[in-house]
């Protein structure tokens, strides 16, 4: 037996959980609210410290949260903290360079929802996380400044061992972040796409309403993109060549925001004063999602381009998919950390994650290329698409997180009948 | 002549041979695994209507006494003690009772394992609820077989069955198909002439007191591997009996 030879060796007791959640970021956070809701003992380990969680703080990212994301936040009672602080986006205005041609997207060509999605700074987000938390800390055992000090796993459990404890469960879920540590102690691969810009983010204010209006300008150097907040304030993420991405960072307020209205000025004179934060960027796809007793969640599944801001919201579908399936087992008395049970989340996530990045990818490497003819195509192909509504309410709909075959917590539904 | 035994040396040397991947998910009980969710389902739904109207979500079973009938290595046991029944699991396969006892205990579940045939258990108490799922098609003497499960069964207790139907198109989809053509299971693992009708079965079960209360179709999708409920009961069927 593992349990008595780990306790022999160590002399201490193992503490015994129905799930393991390492990573307490927007996706294994609200992973953690989402199973406490249900019903399980979670055992949620961080190895950053509490504040981090507690006093999340402006890290110049925001969230372009899809229609179904926000679905599942309204399913898990968490939406109403935010609500009013959100910045609905209502249109999005997709252009190549400063070419004539461009795709334009209007909430209101699809039924779904009034906004096409919400954007909502990071620290916000994870802010709302933390009072979801607060809710269910009954259920949730928060351990921060862990350090894993070693892993192992049997034919039923996973075991950790942290500076001054053993934990076991049938389950561990890793949502560790895009150099997952789990995806290394377990050699799972991974495909790395890196592409050859940086990303700046920051936010601005402008001198006229924006109205909601999104815009993706795609550049040679690299997409940018300008993201509505809430009142004359839009967030910024400018993707170019690394060395430009460290001289725009270290330029004076005046002259960056001089910089930002040579490419943009649809929203009159601008300010800057908010902090500039850099991010290299890159695609890392994991080979397989689960080993054993240890399944991928998030950007330890699949880390993908920021494009349209599409990655949490990946990570979110990959959530309502696996808490589906964990709860499903567990009402028909299923061990919901056997194969049967992550097998048939990895099946669905594989398959989604697939067309996800073969548009998001496909849209930025496109654009890498500065070359006429090529251009030309790409404009044709864009007003293709803005003339044919079938086609792009389907794009719309599958962005948004809105298509036909969606989990039940991005249908807004509780994982067990009331 | 009167038959006394209900399981045969043959069924007894076939089970011992798939006992060793018998907790594989890719092996060769792989059917039964998948079977699971849908059984449990049926078997929630007839003790709600029947003996437990109000029921936790993660233990709807709570106090109720099960006996599973012919449980191999464990698969549907396991469920029904998670689900908070005090479960007792018989098998006449030795080794498979092995597999299953060495399965549970590594878990910490306390599921009761007896290796006898049916004939020759004698437990102190009846039982609130009989399971034979996917056992009466192995069956030598089925009057017998139902006889000793009506004895063993409470005054209002529940029996839960699932079986193969004799007809034309079991022979084709569950002979020929599952074991020769897409080798779902073992080739040998089912005899066609011992698939049961329902009308059959209902006659016998008449005959020991136990009353129909529901009978429903299964079928199973090979392409995406999902059980699912149907109207058609020429293949895979289930259903319920009330002892009176």
């Amino acid at each position: 037996m593992p349990e008595s030879d780990e306790k022999l060796a160590h002399n201490i007791a193992i503490k015994s959980y129905d799930i393991i959640l390492i990573g307490a970021g927007p996706v294994g956070l609200t992973m953690a609210i989402t199973l406490a809701q249900n019903g399980f003992k979670i055992a949620l380990v961080e190895k950053a410290p509490l504040s981090f969680i507690e006093q999340p703080q402006h890290d110049g990212r925001g969230y372009a949260l899809s229609y179904g994301t926000i679905m599942i936040f309204k399913a898990l009672g968490l939406w109403h903290f935010i609500e009013n602080i959100a910045s609905p986006i209502r249109s999005i205005h997709v252009q190549e360079n400063k070419t004539p041609c461009y795709l334009n997207f209007e909430a209101d060509q699809i039924n779904a929802a009034a906004a096409m999605g919400f954007l909502v700074e990071s620290h916000i987000l994870r802010d709302m996380l933390w009072h979801g938390y607060v809710e269910q800390k009954d259920n949730i055992t928060l351990i921060t400044e862990a350090e894993i000090l070693d892993f192992k796993q049997d034919p039923h459990q996973a075991i950790i061992h942290l500076n001054d404890q053993i934990l076991s469960a049938p389950l561990l879920i890793a949502a560790d972040g895009r150099h997952s540590s789990f995806k290394q102690r377990l050699n799972i691969q991974s495909k790395t796409f890196p592409y050859n810009h940086h990303a700046l983010v920051t936010r601005f204010k402008h001198e006229k309403p924006h109205n909601h209006r999104a815009y993706e300008y795609f550049y040679p150097a690299g997409p940018f993109a300008i993201l509505p907040l809430m009142g004359n304030e839009s967030s910024l993420v400018w993707c170019d060549k690394p060395e430009i991405v460290t001289t725009l960072k270290t330029l004076n307020n005046d002259d960056f925001a001089a910089h930002i209205y040579e490419r943009f000025s649809d929203l009159g004179t601008i300010s800057c004063n908010a902090d500039r934060f850099s991010y290299p960027l890159s695609a890392i796809l994991s080979e397989k999602l689960y080993q054993g007793r240890v399944v991928l969640l998030g950007d330890a599944a699949q880390a993908i381009h920021p494009v349209a801001g599409q990655g949490l919201n990946l990570g979110m579908r990959g959530l309502a998919e696996l808490a589906e399936h964990i709860v499903n087992a567990r009402l028909h008395g299923q061990d919901w950390g056997d194969s049967f049970v992550l097998d048939a989340y990895q099946k669905k996530i594989l398959s989604t994650r697939r067309k996800f990045f073969i548009l998001m990818h496909g849209l930025v490497k496109l654009y890498d290329i500065d070359f006429k003819p090529l251009s030309m195509i790409r404009n044709i192909g864009l007003g293709l698409v803005n003339r044919l509504p079938p086609l792009k309410h389907a794009m719309m709909r599958e962005a948004m997180g809105a298509g036909s075959k969606q989990p039940k917590l991005m249908r807004g539904e509780t994982l067990i009948a009331k | 002549m009167q038959n006394t035994q209900t399981i045969s040396p043959h069924e007894i040397a076939h089970f011992t041979q798939m006992a060793k991947d018998w907790w594989d998910p890719k092996g060769s009980s792989r059917p039964l695994h998948l079977l699971n969710p849908l059984r449990i389902s049926f078997i929630k739904q007839e003790i709600q209507k029947h003996l437990k109207p109000i029921m936790l979500d993660f233990k709807p079973f709570e106090n109720l006494h099960i006996l599973d009938v012919g449980c191999g290595g464990g698969i549907l046991s396991e469920p029904l003690y998670r689900l908070g029944a005090n479960v007792a699991g018989i098998d006449a396969t030795k080794s498979l009772i092995d597999i299953a006892q060495k399965h549970a205990e590594e878990q910490n579940l306390k599921i009761a394992y007896h290796a006898t045939s049916l004939e020759d258990f004698n437990p102190n108490d009846q039982f609130d609820v009989i399971i034979a799922s996917e056992i009466l098609e192995h069956v030598d003497s089925l009057e017998l077989f139902i006889s000793l499960l009506s004895k063993l069964l409470k005054p209002t207790g529940l029996l839960i069955i699932s079986t193969l139907n004799r007809t034309p198109l079991s022979y084709l989809k569950a002979i020929i198909g599952a074991e020769y053509l897409l080798k779902l299971i073992p080739v040998g693992t089912h005899q066609w002439s011992k698939f049961i009708k329902p009308s059959e079965l209902n006659q016998i079960m008449r005959q020991n007191n136990l009353n129909i209360s529901t009978l429903q179709g299964m079928k199973f999708n090979p392409i995406n591997e999902k059980w699912s409920f149907c109207d058609n009961l020429s293949t895979n069927y289930c259903a319920s009996f009330i002892k009176t």
